[in-house]
């Protein structure tokens, strides 16, 4: 069930008896303009620690255990350039907790969306100044994972030329911490007042008592907009970069622009396209970097079907990077021909339908594809198995043939700790 | 109050030529998953098929290299094979297992004969062998960058300074520059005997029918029959006397990062004891540690620790442990605020009884998300060591620990307060 309950404040229901937990999720969508973000992850953060009626953490968690351990969290997350806050609950059903727990959560969610911590105007200080501690630390640890860091950057070499595309949906460390209070205030007021509003559902519940529970949350209509989720690069020069640190481990990845959008007719062949590159362990890379040239222990290719590029990633010896480098080039080169197997083709095609029904078994991937779907506006495909199995070679060759390098970042191996 | 009932039974068989089976259908279910596992792991050292034998020596990480190489044949590739029939398929190799699994939405019996021919039929060649030295050696070196791996090895080396778990489960270059083809060959006899195999399979599946796969497929080979193979002593010291205090590394992080280890030296009796000493303690955890807590509050607004705190309890074949890890200004601060509490538990968990109930219905909330997941189902089987109980049998057990017997379960572990400290700290310091 997709209804608009109001203009602007939607509900996506997915009724299933097949799980033993529901999840509930309140997303607010804005634009992505590179400034709002990480004012938003700190509201996200401190919403969810406390609220008037639980006014600390631990009273919060001790509502929760009495919920038989439901979880609730708040984060944000990007969608190409759809920002999006996430409020999120997973509890087990009803029959098996001998009570309904369906409105309590709900209560729960309306607590720590339109009651928060107040002193006067304002958030309490206390919370908000150790919150901005802690999410600027969690911030800047994400260096310390070097696989992690390696991907960032060459995304950002991709990004060089979008001001607000630069800037992850957490916003950056430096820019949490310059947050202020007003800022904060003003955040939260203008995503109640002007935030889409989606409400998902994905569970063991009726329909029509959701959708009576939740009309009953003080929404307001708000204004509709119309929030791009699929970003252009265009072709661009290629860029290289190259860092040293104290790592045992080079690492080089790369991006290739690949205009080819999530539910476009060529999206299908562009993930056959990616499983036969680097998707798959059958996969080019995998067979000639990994097993037949014994270079690395992982290279791997994905899609950005929201962002228009392919991003490929290894880790390796420093002094193989020209001998990496080169057989890169040449897998491409062997896709661009059409150097691949028939039985490859038809390996990463089961796989992908194979992927697809498994995904029907995790509640969380149900809802992912609620929001995906809902947040760029592209329905549902009944035939995706057709549309997979369909794939031809020269479909592929011709995606392939569309890649084109962009991006090159190398974390370069210095001397190691210790 | 909460109520689980298994929509279906478990079947459990174990097979002529000892391969244990257990089968579990999830009707509503598109997928099947499927895990085939050896009791053999990086803690194996070395071994001998009878008395008067002499020890033969392991060299560090042969379990995991051989899991790498299981997949590589003569004439195909097991990736491949299960490709061939749509399944996604993977292996990992803990400090006492060996596992290789694949999850499926078609083809089942196909991709189950892949599974057993593959894992059930060695090939290694010199060659290839050289080859896998060159893959794993990245592998370590992406393990020595992530500063997460190092703070746990470096706590497992502080608490087994002595014992076998101090050794990354990749082994080193080094040591596996030792390995060779016969040697693999030699190990593969010793442990990956069916009697030292079990094999479960969990979602999409009749019973009966996939009982008649497995055992046609099993009763179309020949096994040697060999006894199952005795192994070196996990623990030299017991007492766990030998625990190191406290051991730090640098590397290029933000801020520090400290893991508390908590060693355990209870011998429960029997796997059934072992389960409800492990469901009883991770309720004291719980109730001492968890966001619930008053530490936790305290700890918390102290900025002491942060929302990257954790703690875990883990017991293997021969050794458990509990660890409590956050990121924080002041490693020295944490260590002693945990030791703090660990010290006074006995009087903190005597007053925390009036919030048992909402703990334990908690707990056993977060344990049910578990049935959502075949994969989940299936990987919580550990066999012998908590006497063959399934998930369901988990849900019962904690469901039936009292007040009382978590306390006491908490003191055996506590009491010998065998305590390490492990940070991983910025270069700059």
């Amino acid at each position: 069930m997709d209804l608009e309950l109001m203009t602007g404040v939607n509900l996506h229901v997915l009724p299933t008896t097949q799980f033993q937990i529901t999840r509930l999720m309140v997303t607010f969508t804005t634009k992505h303009d590179g400034q709002n973000a990480a004012a938003r992850n700190l509201l996200a953060n401190v919403l969810s620690t406390s609220s008037a009626k639980y006014p600390t953490q631990t009273a919060l968690a001790r509502h929760l255990a009495t919920l038989y351990g439901a979880t609730m969290g708040a984060y944000v997350s990007r969608l190409s350039k759809a920002h999006v806050m996430r409020f999120k609950s997973s509890f087990i059903n009803d029959e098996i907790a001998g009570e309904a727990l369906f409105p309590k959560v709900l209560a729960l969610l309306q607590e720590i969306i339109f009651n928060p911590l107040l002193v006067k105007e304002s958030f309490d200080s206390e919370t908000v100044a150790l919150q901005q501690t802690n999410v600027v630390n969690t911030l800047r640890s994400w260096d310390d994972d070097k696989q992690f860091y390696a991907l960032r950057q060459v995304e950002e070499l991709y990004y060089q030329h979008d001001a607000a595309m630069k800037v992850p949906g957490t916003g950056t460390a430096d820019q949490v911490a310059a947050v202020t209070m007003a800022d904060l205030v003003a955040t939260y007021q203008s995503m109640l007042a002007n935030d889409q509003i989606d409400i998902y559902v994905v569970g063991k519940i009726d329909e029509e008592a959701v959708k009576e529970a939740v009309l009953a949350l003080p929404w307001q209509p708000r204004a509709k907009q119309v929030i791009p989720a699929r970003y252009v690069a265009g072709k661009q020069p290629v860029r290289k970069q190259e860092e040293v640190q104290p790592v045992a481990q080079t690492k080089f990845d790369q991006t290739y622009n690949l205009p080819i959008y999530f539910g476009d007719d060529l999206y299908y062949a562009a993930l056959v396209m990616n499983g036969i590159l680097g998707g798959t362990p059958y996969s080019l890379l995998f067979t000639n970097v990994r097993e037949k040239a014994s270079l690395a222990y992982y290279a791997s290719t994905s899609l950005r079907p929201f962002n228009g590029h392919l991003v490929l990633q290894t880790g390796i010896e420093t002094q193989n990077l020209a001998q990496v480098r080169e057989l890169v080039q040449t897998q491409i080169d062997l896709l661009q021909a059409g150097e691949f197997s028939a039985e490859t083709l038809k390996m990463v095609q089961a796989t992908l339908i194979n992927q697809h029904q498994a995904n029907l078994d995790r509640s969380n991937a149900r809802l992912e594809q609620l929001i995906l779907r809902n947040t760029a506006h592209v329905a549902a495909n009944p035939h995706f198995e057709a549309d997979i199995m369909a794939v031809t070679k020269e479909q592929v060759v011709a995606v392939a043939k569309q890649l084109s390098l962009q991006t090159e970042y190398v974390l370069v191996g210095g001397k190691a700790d210790d | 109050m909460i109520k689980v009932t298994p929509t279906n039974e478990v079947v459990s068989q174990t097979l002529a030529n000892g391969l244990q089976v257990k089968l579990y259908p999830m009707p509503d279910y598109h997928k099947t998953y499927a895990i085939l596992t050896t009791n053999f792991g990086s803690v194996d050292r070395r071994y001998r098929l009878s008395d008067d034998e002499d020890w033969i020596e392991i060299p560090d990480g042969m379990a995991h290299f051989l899991e790498h190489k299981m997949f590589e044949k003569a004439d195909y590739d097991a990736f491949e094979k299960f490709g061939q029939y749509g399944a996604d398929a993977n292996a990992f190799t803990s400090f006492t297992q060996t596992s290789y699994l694949f999850s499926t939405t078609q083809n089942l019996h196909e991709n189950l004969d892949v599974l057993l021919d593959f894992v059930q039929t060695p090939y290694f060649s010199a060659d290839s062998v050289a080859k896998e030295q060159g893959i794993i050696g990245q592998e370590i070196k992406m393990y020595a960058d992530n500063p997460g791996n190092r703070l746990y090895m470096g706590m497992m080396g502080n608490l087994y300074p002595n014992d076998p778990m101090h050794i990354d489960i990749a082994g080193t270059v080094a040591s596996i520059s030792q390995i060779t083809a016969d040697k693999l060959y030699d190990a593969y006899r010793a442990f990956y005997q069916p009697q030292n195999m079990t094999l479960l399979v969990v979602g999409q599946l009749d019973p009966s029918e996939t009982l008649t796969w497995i055992e046609q497929n099993q009763a179309a080979k020949t096994f040697a029959t060999l006894p199952l193979p005795q192994r070196n002593q996990l623990i030299t010291d017991p007492t766990g006397v030998d625990v190191i205090a406290r051991d730090e590394v640098k590397m290029d992080v933000q801020r520090s990062k400290v893991m508390v280890g908590l060693r355990g030296t209870y011998q429960a009796p029997t796997g059934k004891e072992r389960l409800r000493y492990k469901s009883a303690v991770e309720l004291g955890l719980e109730l001492l540690f968890d966001d619930t807590s008053d530490n936790y509050l305290r700890l918390y607004n102290e900025g002491v620790l942060d929302d990257s705190f954790n703690f875990s309890f883990e017991i293997e074949r021969g050794f458990h442990f509990a660890s409590f890890a956050t990121e924080t200004d002041d490693p020295a601060r944490f260590t002693a605020e945990i030791k703090q509490v660990l010290t006074t538990a006995h009087e903190r968990l005597l007053a925390s009884e009036e919030q048992f109930t909402a703990i334990k219905n908690a707990t056993l909330g977060r344990l049910i998300f578990n049935l959502d997941s075949p994969e989940a189902i299936a990987n919580r089987f550990e066999g012998e060591l908590f006497d063959q109980a399934m998930i369901f049998d988990e849900i019962a057990t904690l469901a039936s620990i009292s007040f009382t017997e978590m306390v006491e379960a908490m003191m055996k572990l506590i009491a010998p307060m065998r305590l390490t400290q492990m940070v991983v700290a910025p270069l700059a310091d």
